[in-house]
């Protein structure tokens, strides 16, 4: 019983990590036409835009940090394996309690960052310094989603460490679909 | 705590991490911020959104994800194993050719992927199997590899380089430009390595007549080539427009990726499934990317509040060295780290710590910066423990052992130390280009 539950909350938070990944991926293209837009604008039309500056970068920021989960969970992340592939299974298990331990540290000391920016930027209705001047709080509400996404993908891949080293049993297979 | 005794403790964490095999943007980030509490309390938490504003807001580092879509668009689509055929159409009477077009190719496709794990996996993928089959000598095939994959830091648009710009407050451009001579010189260098070693071994790269220059059709010859002109032209529209002042590093990142949009849609090599691979892939390595630089700058920003640029500065001061011998032991620290980390750390825990002292002895901040990504395209490929090493043997054939992997990257790490030396005795070859075309500082 305790087993299914554990593996249910492994499948969500699988799922909603990879929806957010490749939600966020998509964003790609258009950011990539929001830059080439502007270098349009501004020598064809020649009227370069006052929104395409602040808009990339924001896109940018939301393709970049919402990633971040979805990479744990590809295990896409460098580290340096010099040691790390050489040990027992077991130990790698107790390696990845520390240090996703200390990542977990770090992106909560973020979401609670990047919540008082929030408040701030709402309470003072703080903008980008620029002509189009966009509002920031957005930004500060991604951030707390990307680093709370981030601190679920591993804290469920704890869990599976941690149920590995009790039981030297694993939880859930790991799928190891190309995608 | 004083500095020196803060620098060690924050060192020894990070071994210790990098040895658990921690992330790495996390570890840095969470290493910095953990004894930055224990030593000067929960104030330091506001280097957090700092570090945030100033990497995200950074229309330099948004060049990262346009340069690795145009990498992944060209990659994917199938344009680079047409660059490959087509210089194998140009060059293929000659010995030695495939590696030939494995350097000159595969330099290109790394400078497109700008990354050095990626530029050797992307090349090994396509060039290792034909030199294999034609029975090249599995050294040469391999060396080769590695020598053209990893070039691809060295050769713009480059990550790395965007990176130092970016940290360092330096032009991309001039950046870019100032490695044009260097890169230039590395690949005719590895170009005449090839050839000359293939006349005196010609059995490490037997000339097939019947399959090295397959007889082909007109009109086959003429797709060959319009795909592998048009790819190579798209490079040239890329850093023209950046050189000429059309549009910034950045910007020619996006032109490049709505041409390679445009090249695999007129070439017939376009499909939804590629297109959104790409985007996929390209969004995965932006997020690991971006991940490590926040991390690393919310290290590197807490290590400088506590003051360890003064701390460098007084102990090079200290030491009472000639200028030149300072720029060396900086060349010897970095290709230390160049065994364990990977090219983006080092460049960005380096290059805030030491480019300042470099200008401060007087020389210029690019020459610094190009001798800084040369050096790390040594470090990461030298035995034992060069990381590059183990992207190589991964897409070794089976049977090829860690010893055959490290005498076939010797040559090229050779013939690389030869430049950076080179540079570096000669700085005129850095900074010749930049100055011109850009006038100087």
């Amino acid at each position: 019983m305790v087993i299914s539950i554990f593996r249910g909350i492994c499948v969500g938070i699988d799922a909603v990590v990879k929806a957010c990944g490749k939600l966020a991926a998509l964003l790609m293209p258009v950011l990539a036409f929001i830059v080439a837009f502007e270098v349009f604008s501004r020598y064809i039309l020649n009227s370069p835009t006052i929104w395409a500056f602040d808009l990339s970068l924001f896109l940018f920021g939301y393709i970049a940090a919402l990633g971040g989960a979805y990479a744990q969970q590809k295990k896409a992340h460098i580290n340096v394996d010099i040691l790390y592939l050489r040990v027992s299974h077991k130990t790698r298990s107790v390696f990845n309690l520390v240090s996703y331990s200390l990542g977990i540290f770090f992106l909560v000391l973020i979401v609670m960052m990047c919540a008082g920016k929030y408040e701030e930027a709402v309470e003072f209705d703080y903008r980008r310094q620029s002509e189009w001047a966009p509002p920031m709080y957005h930004f500060w509400v991604m951030m707390c989603v990307a680093a709370s996404l981030f601190i679920a993908q591993l804290s469920r891949d704890l869990l599976v460490e941690l149920y590995f080293l009790f039981t030297s049993k694993t939880l859930i297979e790991e799928r190891t679909d190309g995608d | 705590m004083g500095i020196e005794l803060l620098t060690a403790v924050l060192l020894g964490c990070i071994l210790i991490f990098f040895a658990l095999g921690a992330q790495v943007g996390l570890a840095l980030g969470g290493i910095a911020m953990l004894i930055g509490y224990m030593t000067w309390g929960d104030g330091i938490f506001n280097v957090i959104p700092t570090t945030l504003e100033s990497t995200f807001f950074s229309f330099i580092l948004l060049a990262i994800p346009l340069y690795i879509y145009m990498g992944q668009l060209l990659t994917k689509s199938g344009i680079g194993d047409a660059m490959f055929n087509f210089s194998q159409m140009l060059i293929g009477k000659v010995r030695g050719s495939l590696a030939i077009s494995v350097i000159g190719v595969c330099s290109m496709i790394g400078a497109m992927v700008g990354i050095i794990g990626a530029g050797i996996m992307t090349s090994g993928s396509i060039a290792l199997r034909p030199m294999l089959e034609r029975g090249y000598n599995k050294r040469l095939a391999l060396g080769v590899i590695m020598a053209g994959g990893g070039l691809g830091i060295l050769i713009p648009p480059s990550i790395p380089m965007i990176m130092f710009a970016a940290s360092t407050q330096n032009s991309v451009g001039r950046m870019f430009l100032g490695a044009m001579v260097p890169a230039l010189l590395t690949v005719a260098l590895m170009v005449i390595y090839v050839v000359v070693s293939c006349k005196l071994n010609p059995e490490r790269a037997p000339l097939d007549k019947d399959t090295d220059v397959p007889v082909l059709e007109g009109k086959e010859k003429f797709r060959i080539a319009r795909d592998g002109l048009f790819s190579m032209l798209l490079i040239v529209v890329v850093l023209g427009s950046i050189i000429t002042g059309i549009a910034t590093p950045t910007e020619s990142g996006a032109i490049g990726v709505v041409g390679a949009i445009f090249l695999a849609i007129v070439f017939k090599r376009f499909k939804v499934d590629m297109f959104l691979q790409s985007g996929f892939q390209t969004g995965m390595l932006v997020s690991v990317a971006m991940w490590i630089i926040f991390g690393a700058s919310v290290f590197s920003n807490f290590h400088l509040l506590m003051g360890v640029q003064s701390m460098v500065a007084g102990f090079t001061n200290s030491l009472d060295l000639p200028p030149i011998m300072i720029i060396i032991m900086f060349q010897l620290i970095m290709l230390l780290l160049g065994f364990i980390i990977d090219e983006f750390i080092i460049v960005l825990m380096c290059a805030p710590l030491f480019t300042p002292i470099a200008v401060s002895l007087g020389y210029d901040p690019i020459w610094f910066g190009v001798l800084m990504i040369i050096n790390i395209l040594i470090a990461v490929q030298t035995p034992p423990y060069g990381f590059a090493l183990f992207y190589l043997k991964g897409i070794a054939p089976p049977g090829i052992g860690m010893s055959e992997i490290y005498k076939s990257v010797t040559p090229f790490i050779l013939l690389n130390l030869t430049v950076l030396i080179l540079c570096m005795v000669f700085p005129e070859i850095v900074l010749w280009l930049p100055n011109k075309v850009m006038g100087g500082m």
